[in-house]
Formats: C-alpha cells, structure tokens, sequence
C-alpha cells in the first residue's frame, strides 16, 4: 500500500513522465509572464507546437512542462495533458485534449502577467506606434492583423494587448494568429500542410507570424497610437466603412475586452484611459479583407495625433 | 429597501468613493471598482456628473446647468432628476446599493 501523504500521487505521475520517451520537446516558451515547454509522444504535434510559440522560444530548460500523451491502439484512444505531473484532463476526444492545453496556456499566461493590463485584442505595429483591434471573438480581428501584416506592419500579437501601467507600453505577445473556420474561406493560402495531426485542432488554423513575413514579429514594446473596433459585416455586398469612435466609447469598449481588470482596479482604468487618450479611434465595418486593409493604411497614412 | 422615487429636487448626490470616472473629450467613463461595471455618460450627463458633490441639490445643478445653457430650469431639473435615478439604479450613487432598490410598481 503506498502511503500518499509521504508520496503525493503528484510526484508519482511526474515521475513516471518524466521516464516516458517523448517524441517531441519544444523548446522554452516564455509567453510574457509564463514559461513552459511542451513534451509529447505525437512528433507531428510537437513539431506544430514548436511553430506555434516559435516567436516566443528561448533557450534553457522551461520552468513548467505541458505532457500530452497520446495512447492509441485499435479501437481505442485516449488524450492525457499534464501541467508539471498534475493531470489536467483526460479525454477520448482529441481536438477538446488539444485546445484545452492551448487555453490553460493561456490562462497561466494571463495569471502570471499581473504587472500588466492585459485586454483581449490583436495589436500590430505602423512606424514604431501600436494598433489596437479590440472587439469580441468572431469580429474580424485576426483576419485584419493577418491582412495588415501581410502589407508590412509588425505583428506584436493576436490574443492580448499587455499594457504596462507605469510606461504605458503594449508588450508583445506573438503566438501564432488563431485563424476559425469562418475566415478560412479566403486565407486558403495559409492552409497548413496536413501531417495527420488535423484531428488535434478541430478545423482551427494556426498561422506563425514568420509564416505571413519572416521579419513579421515586432519585438519591442509600442505605444498605441490607434484603437480600432472592427466588425465583419459578412463579405458580399457589405461596404468597408470606418467611422469615428468616441475615445470614451473606445474606452468602454477596453474596458469590457480586459481580462484582469480586477486585478488592477483604478490604475488598470487610469491606463486604458491614457491609452485612448493618446488615439485615434475608429470602428471599421469590414466588408472584405482588401478593402479593409486598404481603409486601414489611408487611415494610418495620417499618422498618429502625436506624430 | 430604497425607493428612486425618494430622489426629487432637494436630494444631493454623490457618487460612491469606490466609483472612478474620467472625462474625455466631453464624454465621462465611470468605472464602478465594486462590481467591475463600466458606464459610458453622453456629453450632457457627463456635465451633471461633474457637478455631482454631496452639497448641490438637484435643484441647484438643474438651475446652474440651465443658466449657463440658457434654457427653462423646470425642464432641466426634472431631467437631473431621471437622470440621477438612472445613476443610483446602476449603483454608482451615494446611499443607493442595486440590489436594496425597491423595484418599480406597475
């Protein structure tokens, strides 16, 4: 009989994985305030993971481990995700195992970057001043960031703006742009290459940043200088149109979009504030990618109000 | 439980400590840090807001903000009033918790 107070099971299970024989390890990631690798006995989706956070790795060894063990044998499979020896989920559904280890990633990220303000946004980057998309899932942003990067402006990130409050700054967070089914239709370009671990993703498209530019990840912090709230009016008939955005209305629209607003309270309400008040703001309907692109760089031509 | 039908013209309000705005450009931000919600005030009740300090009487506002825009105070007051009943429905006014309002009789 063992006894669990003096072996948790947890040093247990971390113990047998660390014996297991990964296919894959992916180097350090460290995702703002979060660093982590990922182990796991699928080569092929450790090889897209390496892609995924490819402009995020470092070197050394991570301070926390994802495990995603895959058992498969006919008639049978089952997914195990592990975050440092402690199981997390256990599923016979491959896509909810692999994008379940993404949104713990996710969270952790976001639980350990308390010393920012974190708004759920893409955000790119026009001579040297930051871009804020922000707006809820579904709205456009990523199909936007992906167009304006392809046109030549820095990628800083396609989950999270993190302001810093003393300096006002946007930090990059460049993981790969997250592209649904809805926007594939017309970015078939950046259709990955079927490996056999399509299973794992659910129809989701993750788009390196290299794979759009190699030089496409801005690396240093930027000041927003323009805050957009985009909306995709559906493709067809549907007109471009971009109209002035009030700042307090930009504002809200921060505010709302924040993932840890709690956590900063005022000085996290004085910073959004600073941030809009130092932009211009605009929401854009998006009829079709090109012509919101197109709209976009008139628009960023102007420069920013402080420029 | 707290009736808005208390506040009438003679009632001064003041927002809660804990209830942060801020003005831009004419418009004003309140940021309720008890509850996280976020308002958004229109140009004119942005203008009340600020003048909202725990002394002035509805009256008193209604009547500076009317001077100053050179319209009929009645009119003015009775709009500070539903005004300042909205605010202290959504909880950002002194003496008014949400969840103590008496809802409204049919």
């Amino acid at each position: 009989m063992l006894d669990t107070d003096a072996r948790p099971w947890g040093d247990i299970a971390a113990r047998l994985l660390e014996g297991r024989p990964w296919a894959h390890r992916t180097r350090r990631v460290r995702a703002l305030g979060w660093d982590f690798g990922v182990r796991t006995n699928v080569a092929g989706l450790g090889e897209r993971l390496d892609r995924v956070f490819e402009a995020m790795a470092t070197g050394g060894e991570p301070a926390h481990w994802y495990s995603f063990v895959v058992s498969q044998r006919p008639g049978f499979q089952r997914q195990r995700v592990y975050r440092d020896g402690v199981r997390l989920l256990d599923t016979p559904d491959a896509s909810r195992a692999f994008l379940y280890m993404l949104w713990d990633i996710n969270q952790h990220v976001f639980r350990s970057t308390d010393d920012k303000v974190l708004v759920h946004a893409s955000v790119v980057e026009h001579g040297g001043r930051g871009v804020v998309l922000s707006a809820p899932s579904e709205s456009g942003k990523t199909t936007l960031a992906l167009g304006l990067v392809e046109r030549g402006l820095g990628y800083l990130t396609d989950e999270a703006a993190a302001i810093h409050p003393a300096t006002g700054l946007v930090h990059p967070f460049p993981k790969a742009l997250s592209v649904d089914t809805g926007a594939q239709s017309f970015l078939d370009r950046y259709r990955p290459e079927d490996t056999g671990i399509e299973a794992f993703l659910q129809g989701q498209w993750q788009v390196p940043p290299s794979s759009i530019r190699p030089d496409a990840v801005a690396t240093a912090p930027v000041r927003p200088a323009w805050v957009i709230v985009p909306a995709y009016a559906g493709g067809g008939a549907a007109v471009t149109r971009l109209a002035p955005l009030s700042r307090g209305a930009a504002l809200t629209q921060l505010m709302e979009q924040s993932l840890n607003l709690h956590v900063h309270g005022r000085v996290g309400f004085d910073t959004l504030a600073a941030a809009v008040r130092s932009s211009r703001c605009f929401r854009l309907v998006m009829g079709d990618l090109p012509s919101a692109c197109d709209t976009m760089e008139r628009m960023l031509d102007e420069g920013p109000i402080d420029g | 439980m707290v009736e808005l039908r208390t506040i009438d013209a003679h009632f001064a309000p003041a927002p809660w400590p804990w209830v942060a705005s801020v003005e831009l450009d004419g418009e004003v931000v309140l940021y309720d840090e008890d509850t996280g919600r976020v308002h958004l005030l229109n140009e004119s009740a942005s203008i009340v807001w600020q003048l909202l300090d725990g002394e002035s009487t509805i009256e008193q506002i209604g009547r500076d903000v009317a001077g100053a825009a050179g319209v009929e105070p009645l009119e003015v007051i009775s709009q500070v009033i539903d005004l300042v009943r909205m605010l202290a429905g959504v909880g950002v006014i002194r003496g008014f918790d949400p969840a103590a309002i008496e809802p409204p009789s049919p």
